[in-house]
């Protein structure tokens, strides 16, 4: 299980690359509840992609980006949602969930656009790095506990 | 008759029931297992202030052990069930099932199961009663009776050959933006929209309040109405109950299951045996009209169990049916970049209806905007990483759209309930098999309404739609059928069970054919009937 602190760097990393916003002390705190008492099974290829997804806000995006289409039940996609669950809720952040967006149908289809070219690009980048890397942890076999 | 009138069930069947041999002067006993609802929090706040004010937020919204929290994997429901009405569908011991073909759902809550539901009012037309001992005219004025009871929204329009309008209704809400813009979309294709597609659109009758009704307010558009409406704009039968606890001549006794009823000398029933839930004490009541309103399942368990003590045998209630429900979410291209309306009425506010060559074989949906429901369930859905699929999604929050489709179902002899034994005790066994063609037809009826939708200027991806398990609409009848014809384990048209001289049912359990409609004014209306008649 991982410690409190490194959860609550996790969070705050992951929180940035969903909403663009501070995950916050009460967020932290949930997240790490939670995370105590769950005991979906973490794997290697899990551990690998936790690890590449702490690293910087953009690097979480381009991991979840490779893990939606590879990893979709995996423990980062897990905690991501967890985490987007717990930031709609919390007074501290909820608005930056659930504000609505304005600006017409013309303008919303162009940030589509953008939106979905740049998931693109973050999709192939995470796939080139990552895809290797979570075969080998895929077909090398666990160490033992 | 001043005999003891016993009533089991706080649910809109029971209830509706009981108020109305109130009003003709009885005095009403109402036996219910009873879990209770908690107080609302924050009554004035509206969502964004729940979640800006709530002491913890997390438990109102994801529960307190996290049991509404949707992570990826769930079983394709789009909402995560609000922790606040987690107690809806509370088990009480004493009573279990063994299901084939049939996810069964009780509710053992004061309320019952209509604690939770989504106010769709629906009126059934002439073809919809066609196995009933009435029609519409003649079922009119209960419906308008329930209607002034609880306040029922909406009006006549394209809908009204489907769903005939009544004296009683309030005026309907004002539309949110995305509906009203689906309704004009409709009605500049009226023509072809009725004649290319048989569909017709128009505004869904719900109980929600317009106007003020008694001491319960308007609805203020507070977005709440999932987790539970705080000012009781929006009907629930618990508004009922606490009217009538009030009242002189009512006796309500909550923490009892009922288990089995026995009959004196003359054949008639003379007592009610309960457990007490806290103590597991029995106790009994004397009766002398008996009034079953537990819900179709839970009716019949105390029928068969009563049944089996007298030396009856084994058993079998016969014709269960349900609705299959489908939900067809889609977008509607003209609200992208919109935005959307938190401060709104959250469930249906339009309803349409599919035509079919057999009118009964219509089929109905209600159409929810997407408004103020919880995102995370939603935006895992999207197959992008999560931040792209947030912002997309609050680009398309307000085009976004569930279609609730329901489809009729009919008495079959192999869909049925009986009992086993268990131990010391019973367990109900539920068998269902849907009709033959079923899959052809349901893949058939989303193939016309896809067609429909894009008429509209609407998308329904068809890798969304899913298809509910038999049993998850709640809407059960058909066990102790209404019929003109006399035969075993059947009910007359006032519903009396026409085995026993003083046993009334009062919920869905009488109903001859089930139409693709919401069921529960009409439960309510036929309640109120048959209590003006035998109370
Ligand atoms: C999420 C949801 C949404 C819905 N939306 C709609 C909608 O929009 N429109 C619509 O028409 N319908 C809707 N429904 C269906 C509707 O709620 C039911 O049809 C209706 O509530 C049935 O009412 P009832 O009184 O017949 O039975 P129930 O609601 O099942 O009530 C049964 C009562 O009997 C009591 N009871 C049961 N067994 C015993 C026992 N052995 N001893 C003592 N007491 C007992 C229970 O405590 C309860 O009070 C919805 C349901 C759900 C769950
Ligand atoms: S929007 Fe819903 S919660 Fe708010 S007042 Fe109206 S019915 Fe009640």
């Amino acid at each position: 299980m991982a410690d409190a602190a490194l959860l609550g760097r996790e969070a705050e990393t992951f929180a940035r690359a969903l909403a663009g916003c501070a995950a916050g002390e009460r967020v932290r705190a949930a997240y790490a509840r939670f995370l105590a008492h769950d005991d979906a099974p973490v794997t290697r290829a899990d551990r690998l992609l936790l690890a590449a997804a702490r690293v910087h806000p953009l690097c979480a995006r381009a991991t979840d980006a490779y893990a939606a289409r590879f990893r979709k039940g995996g423990a980062l996609r897990r905690r991501m949602v967890l985490l987007l669950a717990l930031l709609e809720c919390a007074p501290e952040t909820y608005a930056a969930v659930d504000a609505p967006r304005r600006g017409g149908a013309a303008l919303g289809l162009a940030r589509l656009v953008w939106e979905g070219t740049a998931e693109a690009l973050l999709a192939v980048a995470a796939t080139l790095v990552l895809g290797p890397l979570h075969v080998c942890a895929l077909i090398l076999p666990e160490p033992r506990a | 008759m001043n005999d003891p009138l016993v009533v089991v069930g706080s649910g809109a069947s029971g209830l509706h029931f009981a108020v109305t041999a109130l009003e003709k002067g009885r005095r009403v006993t109402l036996l219910d297992v009873g879990h209770a609802r908690e107080q609302p929090v924050l009554p004035d706040a509206d969502l964004a202030g729940v979640k800006a004010r709530h002491a913890d937020p997390f438990a109102y919204f994801l529960g307190a052990d996290f049991g509404s929290l949707i992570l990826p994997g769930h079983d394709g429901e789009y909402y995560g069930f609000p922790p606040g009405k987690e107690y809806v569908f509370r088990q009480t011991g004493g009573v279990t099932a063994r299901a084939r073909g049939f996810a069964p759902l009780f509710s053992f809550a004061t309320g019952g199961l209509a604690e939770a539901w989504t106010g769709g009012s629906y009126t059934f037309n002439d073809a919809d009663l066609r196995e009933f001992p009435f029609d519409f005219a003649e079922f009119a004025p209960w419906y308008e009776r329930v209607a002034r009871r609880i306040g029922v929204s909406g009006t006549a329009d394209d809908l009204a050959p489907f769903l005939p309008p009544h004296d009683g209704l309030q005026p309907p809400l004002d539309l949110d933006g995305h509906s009203a813009a689906l309704l004009d979309a409709y009605a500049a294709r009226r023509e072809r929209m009725n004649t290319r597609h048989g569909l017709y659109l128009g505004r869904a009758r719900s109980a929600v309040l317009s106007r003020p009704l008694a001491d319960r307010p308007a609805c203020d558009r507070l977005g709440r109405c999932l987790w539970g409406c705080p000012t009781d704009a929006f009907y629930t039968p618990s508004v009922t109950l606490r009217a009538l606890r009030a009242h002189p001549a009512f006796t309500y006794v909550p923490g009892v299951r009922v288990e089995h009823f026995t009959c004196g000398d003359g054949g008639r029933i003379a007592r009610v045996h309960a457990t007490d839930i806290a103590t597991g004490a029995a106790r009994s009541f004397e009766t002398g009209t008996l009034v079953l309103a537990a819900g179709t399942l839970c009716t019949a368990k105390i029928v068969l169990d009563s049944l089996r003590r007298a030396g009856a045998g084994d058993v079998a209630l016969a014709g269960l049916s349900d609705n299959r429900q489908v939900m067809m979410p889609f977008v509607t291209l003209s609200r992208i970049g919109h935005a959307h309306e938190p401060r709104s009425f959250q469930y249906h506010q339009l309803a349409l209806a599919l035509t079919a060559e057999d009118p009964f074989e219509n089929v109905h949906g209600l159409v929810t905007t997407l408004k103020t429901a919880l995102v995370h369930p939603v935006v895992q859905s999207i197959p992008t990483s999560l931040g792209t699929a947030l912002r997309a999604f609050r680009d398309v929050r307000a085009a976004l759209a569930l279609l609730n489709v329901n489809f009729p179902d009919r008495r079959r002899p192999g869909n049925r309930v009986t009992l086993e034994a268990d131990g010391d005790r019973t367990r109900l066994v539920v068998e269902y098999a849907p009709p033959p063609g079923e899959a052809e037809r349901i893949q058939a009826t989303l193939a016309r309404l896809r067609g429909a939708l894009r008429a509209l200027g609407c998308i329904a991806p068809r890798g969304m739609v899913h298809v509910r398990p038999m049993g998850a609409s709640v809407h059960y009848t058909g066990t102790l059928p209404m019929q003109a014809t006399p035969a075993p384990f059947t009910t007359d048209a006032t519903c009396r069970v026409r085995d026993f001289e003083n046993l009334w049912v009062a919920d869905g359990s009488t109903f001859p054919a089930l139409p693709a409609k919401n069921l529960t004014f009409t439960l309510m209306a036929n309640a109120t009937r048959i209590a003006e008649l035998c109370a």
